[in-house]
Protein backbone atom coordinates (compact mmCIF):
# COMPACT_ATOMS: atom_id res chain seq x y z
CA UNK A 1 0.00 0.00 0.00
CA UNK A 2 1.45 3.73 -0.64
CA UNK A 3 2.78 5.43 2.44
CA UNK A 4 0.27 8.20 2.29
CA UNK A 5 -2.64 5.70 2.55
CA UNK A 6 -1.58 3.85 5.22
CA UNK A 7 -0.90 7.51 7.11
CA UNK A 8 -4.01 8.20 6.31
CA UNK A 9 -5.67 5.27 7.55
CA UNK A 10 -4.05 5.63 10.96
CA UNK A 11 -4.85 9.37 11.25
CA UNK A 12 -8.23 8.54 10.28
CA UNK A 13 -8.42 5.56 12.90
CA UNK A 14 -7.03 7.34 15.25
CA UNK A 15 -9.10 10.38 14.92
CA UNK A 16 -12.61 8.14 15.25
CA UNK A 17 -11.09 6.36 17.92
CA UNK A 18 -10.97 9.65 20.11
CA UNK A 19 -14.16 11.00 18.65
CA UNK A 20 -16.05 8.17 20.07
CA UNK A 21 -13.72 8.23 23.70
CA UNK A 22 -14.33 11.97 23.96
CA UNK A 23 -17.94 11.37 23.35
CA UNK A 24 -18.55 8.60 26.36
CA UNK A 25 -16.80 11.41 28.18
CA UNK A 26 -18.25 14.78 27.81
CA UNK A 27 -22.15 13.20 27.42
CA UNK A 28 -22.52 13.14 31.22
CA UNK A 29 -21.53 16.29 31.60
CA UNK A 30 -23.50 17.79 28.56
CA UNK A 31 -26.37 16.03 30.22
CA UNK A 32 -25.75 17.94 33.23
CA UNK A 33 -25.06 21.31 31.65
CA UNK A 34 -22.30 21.61 34.20
CA UNK A 35 -19.75 24.32 34.49
CA UNK A 36 -16.30 23.21 35.50
CA UNK A 37 -14.94 25.22 33.82
CA UNK A 38 -14.60 28.24 36.25
CA UNK A 39 -12.48 26.11 38.55
CA UNK A 40 -9.78 26.67 36.16
CA UNK A 41 -9.64 30.60 36.55
CA UNK A 42 -6.11 30.14 38.53
CA UNK A 43 -3.14 28.33 37.89
CA UNK A 44 -2.71 25.29 39.67
CA UNK A 45 -2.03 22.23 37.84
CA UNK A 46 -1.95 19.02 38.66
CA UNK A 47 0.79 16.54 37.46
CA UNK A 48 -0.98 14.22 35.34
CA UNK A 49 -0.20 11.05 37.16
CA UNK A 50 -1.22 12.32 40.39
CA UNK A 51 -4.68 13.32 38.44
CA UNK A 52 -5.20 10.08 36.84
CA UNK A 53 -4.57 8.22 40.32
CA UNK A 54 -6.90 10.51 41.64
CA UNK A 55 -9.85 9.72 39.25
CA UNK A 56 -8.69 5.92 39.37
CA UNK A 57 -9.46 5.87 43.13
CA UNK A 58 -12.68 8.04 42.55
CA UNK A 59 -13.97 5.84 39.68
CA UNK A 60 -14.55 8.39 36.99
CA UNK A 61 -14.25 6.30 33.87
CA UNK A 62 -15.67 9.56 32.11
CA UNK A 63 -12.93 12.08 33.09
CA UNK A 64 -10.70 8.88 32.68
CA UNK A 65 -11.91 8.54 28.75
CA UNK A 66 -11.41 11.64 27.87
CA UNK A 67 -8.07 11.88 28.98
CA UNK A 68 -7.10 8.13 27.27
CA UNK A 69 -8.55 10.05 24.16
CA UNK A 70 -6.22 12.63 24.67
CA UNK A 71 -3.25 11.05 25.10
CA UNK A 72 -3.91 9.37 21.75
CA UNK A 73 -4.35 12.31 20.06
CA UNK A 74 -1.09 13.67 21.22
CA UNK A 75 0.45 10.54 20.29
CA UNK A 76 -1.10 10.19 16.71
CA UNK A 77 2.31 12.52 15.66
CA UNK A 78 5.03 9.93 16.69
CA UNK A 79 3.06 6.86 15.25
CA UNK A 80 2.89 9.30 12.25
CA UNK A 81 6.64 9.88 11.73
CA UNK A 82 7.27 6.04 13.08
CA UNK A 83 5.24 4.75 10.12
CA UNK A 84 7.07 7.12 7.96
CA UNK A 85 10.40 6.31 9.03
CA UNK A 86 9.92 2.71 8.58
CA UNK A 87 7.63 2.94 5.56
CA UNK A 88 10.46 4.80 3.71
CA UNK A 89 13.01 2.57 5.02
CA UNK A 90 10.95 -0.38 3.43
CA UNK A 91 11.45 1.77 -0.31
CA UNK A 92 15.46 2.36 0.28
CA UNK A 93 15.06 5.93 0.82
CA UNK A 94 17.25 5.70 4.11
CA UNK A 95 18.28 9.52 3.78
CA UNK A 96 14.39 10.81 4.48
CA UNK A 97 13.47 7.72 6.38
CA UNK A 98 16.83 9.15 8.81
CA UNK A 99 15.38 11.91 8.85
CA UNK A 100 12.12 11.31 9.92
CA UNK A 101 13.53 8.63 12.96
CA UNK A 102 15.69 12.59 13.96
CA UNK A 103 12.20 14.03 13.99
CA UNK A 104 10.77 11.25 16.06
CA UNK A 105 14.07 11.69 18.28
CA UNK A 106 13.42 14.91 18.48
CA UNK A 107 9.98 14.72 19.63
CA UNK A 108 11.06 11.78 22.63
CA UNK A 109 13.75 14.60 23.59
CA UNK A 110 10.97 17.40 23.92
CA UNK A 111 8.77 14.44 26.14
CA UNK A 112 12.56 13.53 28.54
CA UNK A 113 13.27 17.20 28.57
CA UNK A 114 9.81 17.76 30.52
CA UNK A 115 9.86 14.91 32.71
CA UNK B 1 -21.61 25.82 29.40
CA UNK B 2 -19.79 22.97 27.68
CA UNK B 3 -22.30 22.84 24.40
CA UNK B 4 -21.41 26.52 24.41
CA UNK B 5 -18.21 25.76 24.32
CA UNK B 6 -18.40 22.62 22.01
CA UNK B 7 -20.27 24.84 19.54
CA UNK B 8 -17.49 27.83 19.28
CA UNK B 9 -14.70 24.91 18.98
CA UNK B 10 -16.76 23.35 15.96
CA UNK B 11 -17.18 26.81 14.43
CA UNK B 12 -13.20 27.02 14.91
CA UNK B 13 -12.85 23.49 13.40
CA UNK B 14 -14.56 24.64 10.17
CA UNK B 15 -12.99 28.52 9.87
CA UNK B 16 -9.64 26.52 10.35
CA UNK B 17 -10.35 23.95 8.06
CA UNK B 18 -11.47 26.65 5.56
CA UNK B 19 -8.54 28.50 5.87
CA UNK B 20 -5.98 25.95 6.34
CA UNK B 21 -5.00 27.48 10.15
CA UNK B 22 -5.52 25.26 13.03
CA UNK B 23 -7.52 27.00 14.70
CA UNK B 24 -5.66 28.01 17.89
CA UNK B 25 -6.12 31.52 17.25
CA UNK B 26 -9.81 31.41 17.58
CA UNK B 27 -9.46 28.52 20.91
CA UNK B 28 -7.52 30.88 22.86
CA UNK B 29 -9.49 33.93 22.88
CA UNK B 30 -12.40 32.22 23.63
CA UNK B 31 -11.33 30.39 26.08
CA UNK B 32 -9.62 33.22 27.93
CA UNK B 33 -12.36 36.02 27.11
CA UNK B 34 -15.27 34.03 27.61
CA UNK B 35 -14.92 31.26 29.78
CA UNK B 36 -12.30 33.30 31.83
CA UNK B 37 -10.17 29.66 31.73
CA UNK B 38 -6.39 31.01 32.76
CA UNK B 39 -4.29 31.63 29.82
CA UNK B 40 -1.93 28.83 30.28
CA UNK B 41 -4.34 25.88 30.51
CA UNK B 42 -5.96 27.75 27.88
CA UNK B 43 -2.60 27.70 25.53
CA UNK B 44 -2.62 23.75 26.41
CA UNK B 45 -6.14 23.02 25.31
CA UNK B 46 -5.51 24.99 22.07
CA UNK B 47 -2.03 22.92 21.44
CA UNK B 48 -4.36 19.79 21.68
CA UNK B 49 -6.79 20.98 19.32
CA UNK B 50 -4.07 22.10 16.67
CA UNK B 51 -3.13 18.32 16.74
CA UNK B 52 -7.26 17.59 16.27
CA UNK B 53 -7.32 19.72 12.95
CA UNK B 54 -4.05 18.25 11.76
CA UNK B 55 -4.71 14.59 12.06
CA UNK B 56 -8.26 15.02 11.14
CA UNK B 57 -7.81 17.33 7.91
CA UNK B 58 -4.45 15.73 6.63
CA UNK B 59 -6.12 12.58 6.01
CA UNK B 60 -8.45 14.32 3.47
CA UNK B 61 -5.95 15.72 1.86
CA UNK B 62 -2.93 13.05 1.81
CA UNK B 63 -6.25 11.05 -0.27
CA UNK B 64 -6.21 13.94 -2.66
CA UNK B 65 -2.22 13.99 -3.26
CA UNK B 66 -1.78 17.77 -2.07
CA UNK B 67 0.89 17.10 0.90
CA UNK B 68 4.47 16.61 0.59
CA UNK B 69 5.73 14.71 3.17
CA UNK B 70 9.17 14.36 2.12
CA UNK B 71 8.80 18.47 2.47
CA UNK B 72 7.34 17.99 5.64
CA UNK B 73 9.67 15.71 6.94
CA UNK B 74 12.32 17.56 5.95
CA UNK B 75 10.74 20.90 7.69
CA UNK B 76 9.30 19.42 10.83
CA UNK B 77 13.67 19.60 11.53
CA UNK B 78 13.46 22.74 12.27
CA UNK B 79 10.13 23.03 13.53
CA UNK B 80 10.25 20.47 16.40
CA UNK B 81 13.52 22.11 17.61
CA UNK B 82 11.85 25.77 17.73
CA UNK B 83 9.25 24.01 19.73
CA UNK B 84 11.34 22.68 22.41
CA UNK B 85 13.42 25.97 22.86
CA UNK B 86 10.15 27.10 22.68
CA UNK B 87 8.81 25.41 25.52
CA UNK B 88 11.60 26.68 27.87
CA UNK B 89 10.80 29.57 26.92
CA UNK B 90 7.02 29.52 27.67
CA UNK B 91 7.95 28.52 31.32
CA UNK B 92 9.27 31.51 32.41
CA UNK B 93 6.78 34.21 30.61
CA UNK B 94 3.83 35.44 32.86
CA UNK B 95 0.27 35.77 32.02
CA UNK B 96 0.32 39.51 31.16
CA UNK B 97 3.74 39.06 28.19
CA UNK B 98 1.56 35.90 27.13
CA UNK B 99 -1.89 38.05 26.58
CA UNK B 100 0.39 41.08 25.06
CA UNK B 101 2.15 38.44 22.88
CA UNK B 102 -0.86 36.90 22.10
CA UNK B 103 -2.90 40.02 21.04
CA UNK B 104 0.11 41.10 18.73
CA UNK B 105 -0.16 37.64 17.31
CA UNK B 106 -3.39 37.90 16.09
CA UNK B 107 -3.05 41.62 14.79
CA UNK B 108 0.75 40.05 13.11
CA UNK B 109 -1.59 37.81 11.65
CA UNK B 110 -4.30 39.73 10.34
CA UNK B 111 -1.83 41.62 7.80
CA UNK B 112 -0.32 38.51 6.91
CA UNK B 113 -4.06 36.88 5.57
CA UNK B 114 -4.64 39.92 4.05
CA UNK B 115 -1.50 39.40 1.51
CA UNK B 116 -2.41 38.41 -2.38
CA UNK B 117 -1.04 35.57 -2.60
CA UNK B 118 0.29 34.70 -6.02
CA UNK B 119 1.41 31.70 -8.10
CA UNK B 120 4.96 32.43 -9.96
CA UNK B 121 6.40 30.33 -12.47
CA UNK B 122 9.83 31.76 -13.03
CA UNK B 123 11.10 29.59 -9.60
CA UNK B 124 15.03 28.73 -9.02
CA UNK B 125 15.10 25.21 -7.54
CA UNK B 126 17.21 24.57 -4.46
CA UNK B 127 20.02 22.24 -4.44
CA UNK B 128 19.09 21.00 -1.55
CA UNK B 129 15.86 19.54 -3.01
CA UNK B 130 17.83 17.83 -5.63
CA UNK B 131 19.99 16.27 -2.58
CA UNK B 132 17.23 15.11 -0.57
CA UNK B 133 14.75 14.24 -3.09
CA UNK B 134 12.14 16.45 -2.04
CA UNK B 135 9.81 16.08 -4.83
CA UNK B 136 10.93 13.18 -6.01
CA UNK B 137 7.12 12.26 -7.09
CA UNK B 138 6.13 15.87 -7.58
CA UNK B 139 6.76 18.28 -10.78
CA UNK B 140 6.88 21.42 -8.95
CA UNK B 141 10.19 23.34 -7.72
CA UNK B 142 11.10 24.26 -4.68
CA UNK B 143 13.14 27.43 -3.61
CA UNK B 144 14.98 29.04 -0.35
CA UNK B 145 14.71 26.05 1.88
CA UNK B 146 17.43 27.23 4.13
CA UNK B 147 15.43 30.12 4.39
CA UNK B 148 11.87 28.33 5.00
CA UNK B 149 13.92 25.89 7.52
CA UNK B 150 14.80 28.68 9.89
CA UNK B 151 11.36 30.16 9.28
CA UNK B 152 9.81 27.41 10.64
CA UNK B 153 12.32 26.81 13.81
CA UNK B 154 10.87 30.18 14.95
CA UNK B 155 7.18 29.58 14.28
CA UNK B 156 7.96 26.44 16.39
CA UNK B 157 9.22 28.83 18.95
CA UNK B 158 5.84 30.59 18.72
CA UNK B 159 3.65 27.51 18.61
CA UNK B 160 5.27 26.43 22.16
CA UNK B 161 4.90 29.96 23.31
CA UNK B 162 1.29 31.08 22.16
CA UNK B 163 -0.47 27.36 21.69
CA UNK B 164 -1.06 27.32 18.31
CA UNK B 165 0.10 25.16 15.42
CA UNK B 166 1.81 28.93 13.44
CA UNK B 167 0.37 27.52 10.72
CA UNK B 168 0.16 31.10 9.18
CA UNK B 169 3.95 31.54 9.31
CA UNK B 170 4.14 27.81 7.48
CA UNK B 171 1.79 28.91 4.82
CA UNK B 172 3.47 32.39 4.27
CA UNK B 173 6.92 30.74 4.15
CA UNK B 174 6.62 27.79 1.69
CA UNK B 175 4.23 29.83 -0.31
CA UNK B 176 6.11 33.17 -1.04
CA UNK B 177 9.73 32.33 0.15
CA UNK B 178 9.68 28.33 -1.47
CA UNK B 179 7.51 29.55 -4.13
CA UNK B 180 5.51 26.04 -3.60
CA UNK B 181 1.75 25.63 -5.12
CA UNK B 182 -0.69 27.14 -2.87
CA UNK B 183 -2.88 24.39 -2.41
CA UNK B 184 0.29 22.21 -1.52
CA UNK B 185 1.31 24.81 0.81
CA UNK B 186 -1.75 25.11 2.88
CA UNK B 187 -1.78 21.03 3.03
CA UNK B 188 1.84 20.69 3.97
CA UNK B 189 1.67 22.93 6.58
CA UNK B 190 -1.37 21.43 7.72
CA UNK B 191 0.27 17.85 8.10
CA UNK B 192 3.28 19.50 10.02
CA UNK B 193 1.39 21.65 12.40
CA UNK B 194 0.18 18.66 14.42
CA UNK B 195 4.05 17.35 14.96
CA UNK B 196 5.15 21.15 15.95
CA UNK B 197 2.03 21.34 18.15
CA UNK B 198 3.08 17.65 19.62
CA UNK B 199 6.34 18.78 20.41
CA UNK B 200 5.45 20.89 23.72
CA UNK B 201 1.70 19.50 23.91
CA UNK B 202 3.11 15.93 25.97
CA UNK B 203 5.00 18.23 28.05
CA UNK B 204 2.17 20.19 29.18
CA UNK B 205 0.26 16.69 29.04
CA UNK B 206 2.86 15.72 31.75
CA UNK B 207 2.85 18.43 33.81
CA UNK B 208 -1.19 18.98 33.82
CA UNK B 209 -1.69 21.72 31.89
CA UNK B 210 -3.55 19.78 29.47
CA UNK B 211 -7.24 19.49 31.65
CA UNK B 212 -9.87 17.45 30.09
CA UNK B 213 -13.00 19.20 31.15
CA UNK B 214 -11.79 22.13 29.19
CA UNK B 215 -9.69 20.24 26.32
CA UNK B 216 -12.21 17.36 25.38
CA UNK B 217 -14.76 19.77 24.37
CA UNK B 218 -12.81 21.78 22.30
CA UNK B 219 -11.33 18.47 20.66
CA UNK B 220 -14.92 17.05 20.05
CA UNK B 221 -16.28 20.35 18.35
CA UNK B 222 -12.93 20.82 16.59
CA UNK B 223 -12.85 17.13 14.90
CA UNK B 224 -16.75 17.29 13.79
CA UNK B 225 -15.97 21.34 12.46
CA UNK B 226 -13.50 20.05 10.66
CA UNK B 227 -14.76 17.47 8.94
CA UNK B 228 -18.06 19.99 7.90
CA UNK B 229 -15.67 22.52 6.86
CA UNK B 230 -13.58 19.47 3.96
CA UNK B 231 -17.11 18.73 2.75
CA UNK B 232 -18.25 22.87 2.47
CA UNK B 233 -14.94 23.66 1.28
CA UNK B 234 -15.75 23.37 -2.54
CA UNK B 235 -19.11 25.33 -2.07
CA UNK B 236 -17.89 28.33 -0.61
CA UNK B 237 -15.96 31.97 -1.02
CA UNK B 238 -13.05 31.91 1.08
CA UNK B 239 -12.14 35.13 0.12
CA UNK B 240 -15.23 37.10 2.07
CA UNK B 241 -15.21 34.75 5.19
CA UNK B 242 -11.45 35.64 5.37
CA UNK B 243 -11.87 39.50 5.26
CA UNK B 244 -14.76 38.46 7.99
CA UNK B 245 -11.93 36.74 9.74
CA UNK B 246 -9.44 39.29 9.55
CA UNK B 247 -11.53 41.63 11.44
CA UNK B 248 -12.63 38.94 14.40
CA UNK B 249 -8.72 38.72 14.46
CA UNK B 250 -8.09 42.58 14.57
CA UNK B 251 -10.85 43.15 17.26
CA UNK B 252 -9.66 40.04 19.24
CA UNK B 253 -5.89 40.88 19.18
CA UNK B 254 -6.63 44.35 20.37
CA UNK B 255 -9.05 43.08 23.51
CA UNK B 256 -6.18 40.33 24.22
CA UNK B 257 -3.54 43.12 24.27
CA UNK B 258 -5.84 45.20 26.22
CA UNK B 259 -6.22 42.68 29.07
CA UNK B 260 -2.27 42.20 29.15
CA UNK B 261 -1.79 45.58 29.68
CA UNK B 262 -4.48 45.43 32.43
CA UNK B 263 -2.51 42.66 34.09
CA UNK B 264 0.59 44.09 34.21
CA UNK B 265 -1.31 47.39 35.69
Amino acid sequence: MELEKTISRVLRLGVGLCFILLGFGLVPSILKNSSRLDFYKDFDPLPLADSVQFYLQQKNWTILSCYIALGILILLPFFRLLIMGVGLAKKKELMMSSLSFLVLFLLILSTVLAL
Amino acid sequence: MISLLIVISLFAGILGSLLGLGGGIIIVPTLTLLFDVHIKYALAASLISVIATSSSAASSYLDQKLTNIRLSVFLEIGTVSGAIVGFFIASYLPANILYILFGFFLIFSSALMLRKREESSNIENHSWNEKFKLNSTKDYPISHLPFGLATMFFSGILSAILGIGSGIFKVVAMDAAMKLPLKVSSATSNFMIGVTAAASAVAYFIQGQVKPEIAAPVCLGIIIGSQIGTMIMPKIKTEMMRKIFVIVLLIVGSKMMYQGIKLWN
